[in-house]
């Protein structure tokens, strides 16, 4: 027992000396609910959301050594986030389009949110890519560069995902309280 | 005044959430992780019975290139492996079923392999298309990466090989004709040869949606099939080489892949079937051009065959098993039989509606193709 205690503060003192800056428990909790939450209104599903963040965690945990150090964990982490969203985000549209002909369409998850105000209802039209554009840029503040890359699109194609949603809700911000 | 990112991150703080704890989030770990290496080790063994004995081309990460081997036996029938993300040991391989053997080998090796430490590692990339040449020396097939899920002590081996390749038996070298990279390609997925040989059709996916394009074999003459629809995909040549059946969402009524062909200079029309039915996938017409066999999806991710017999314009459902959906119907070389994957399995479908053949077991995903020649 001796022994194993002596190894345990060998490994923290190595980690504090070159390993991650913060405990990961640290890092999931200060995240996850940003990011589950950010999944949600791209999604339009609480149950993808979950998912997608459940997975992203896993991915940043299996290489929290390496991500720790990162200046910016929380990027690697979006990164993961956005390449799990694309991935299923293409399969469901395939699946979608060959099974019932819709595309862009919502499960449970924004139609709460969609009655009870003119922002979900805006939200809720816009196409999951134009959400996540949105979100990346406003709520996570990336640069439309940045966003493009996370994306796999053009900055261009940022910009013309977020135009109409920015101008929508750039009318309802002029008319809500701070 | 508040600004949009007011606006969004008030959304956010009201969007309903069921929070997930430290605990709860290693718990579900623990559990997929568990769930995830069963099904690996499922199909491991399914996949080491299947090849045992058996000749293989493994795929050079580096270098793109597999060792010569004999080309499969004039008939036989090419599929890939089922390769998700689920199923890691397999990683989307390419197989060979020998229809006088009834052997199945594999052609193309994305498997993972494994040390003595018990250390696995695995390909980024599976094949999403595969077709034959004509004259049986090459194959075309498209390579696009894997998301696969977190297993901890696999590693994923990355490489920039993504997209469509031409491998020639002869020589056992397969070159990447056309790269594949975000945001002018997300992957390519089906491919098709035309039956004169010169031209390779292919799917092109995007975020946006995808299209066809039509290559040379050698890479050159790359160029987009211009058919005025969106989501054009699946492409399939008309005997003669100069048509290509797809699917695409149409111009207007209904959003539902329907199915279309073009002549390769111009003239779009869409391919009518009887009075209530109109959507449609994956087509294949007959040696003889005289019917199109494709898949009607029945409000699942699975659907059913049905065959178009041209000259009448009736349509019948040959094969209502679930037909896969990376699956195109493929017609036997004298049209007598039509195989297809359905459940995971390979099938051989009577295309007037008589007994269906179940060649292999549940580990099939994309084609089937048959190579040319044989006894069918």
């Amino acid at each position: 027992m001796e022994e194993v205690a002596h190894v345990d503060e060998l490994i923290a003192e190595s980690r504090a000396l070159s390993g991650p800056a913060q405990p990961f428990e640290e890092f999931f909790i200060r995240e996850m609910d940003r990011l589950q939450r950010a999944l949600v209104l791209i999604t339009g599903s609480r149950s993808d959301a979950e998912d997608i963040a459940q997975e992203s965690f896993m991915r940043v945990f299996a290489r929290w050594d390496e991500v720790g150090t990162m200046d910016q964990p929380a990027g690697y982490l979006h990164r993961v986030a956005m390449n799990l969203f694309r991935s299923r985000y293409r399969r469901a549209v395939r699946e979608l389009k060959r099974t019932t002909g819709m595309v862009d369409r919502h499960d449970d998850g924004l139609g709460p949110v969609e009655d009870r105000d003119e922002a979900g209802r805006i939200l809720a039209e816009l196409t999951p890519r134009q959400r996540a554009a949105l979100v990346l840029t406003e709520a996570f503040g990336y640069s439309g560069e940045e966003a493009a890359e996370l994306l796999g699109v053009k900055p261009s194609t940022v910009y013309a995902l977020t135009h109409q949603a920015r101008r929508a809700l750039a009318g309802i911000a002029g008319g809500i309280d701070a | 005044m508040p600004e949009v990112r007011d606006v969004l991150e008030r959304q956010m703080d009201r969007t309903p959430i069921e929070p997930i704890t430290v605990e709860a989030f290693f718990r579900r770990r623990d559990s997929l992780l568990r769930r995830r290496r069963i099904t690996a080790a499922v199909v491991a063994i399914a996949v080491a019975v299947a090849a045992t004995g058996l000749a293989v081309h493994a795929f050079d990460r580096a270098q793109g290139a597999v060792p010569a081997l004999p080309p499969p036996r004039a008939g036989s029938i090419v599929f890939v492996g089922r390769g998700s993300a689920w199923a890691p040991t397999d990683n989307g391989s390419v197989y060979v079923y020998d229809p006088a053997s009834g052997n199945v080998s594999k052609l193309l090796d994305l498997s993972c392999t494994q040390d003595a430490a018990g250390h696995r590692s695995c390909p980024g990339v599976r094949v999403n298309g595969v077709a034959a040449s004509p004259d049986g020396t090459r194959f075309v097939y498209s390579l696009a990466e894997s998301h696969p899920d977190t297993v901890s002590d696999t590693t994923w081996t990355m490489t920039d090989a993504v997209g469509l390749h031409v491998l020639d038996l002869r020589s056992g070298r397969s070159t990447r004709i056309v790269p594949c990279a975000p945001p002018s390609c997300s992957e390519i997925g089906s491919v098709a040869w035309s039956p004169n040989g010169t031209t390779i059709a292919y799917t092109i996916d995007r975020l946006d949606g995808a299209s066809i394009r039509l290559v040379d074999p050698d890479g050159s003459n790359d160029r987009a099939l211009d058919v005025g629809l969106a989501d054009a995909r699946d492409p399939a040549w008309s005997p003669d080489s100069s048509r290509i059946a797809f699917s695409a969402m149409p111009s207007h009524g209904p959003q539902v892949p329907t199915l279309f062909e073009t002549a390769i200079c111009c003239d779009t029309r869409e391919l009518i079937f009887g009075h209530t039915q109109r959507s449609g996938y994956a087509p294949a017409w007959s040696p003889a051009g005289t019917s199109l066999a494709y898949v009607q999806g029945e409000g699942g991710p699975t659907g059913s065959v049905w065959v178009l017999r041209t000259e009448s314009g009736i349509a019948t459902r040959v094969e209502s098993l679930g037909v896969a959906e990376q699956s195109t119907p493929a017609w036997s070389p004298d049209g007598s039989r039509i195989a297809v994957i359905s459940n995971g399995r390979l099938l051989l479908v009577d295309p007037d509606g008589g007994t269906t053949t179940v060649l292999t077991k549940a580990w099939s995903r994309v084609g089937p193709v048959f190579y040319p020649g044989g006894s069918w």
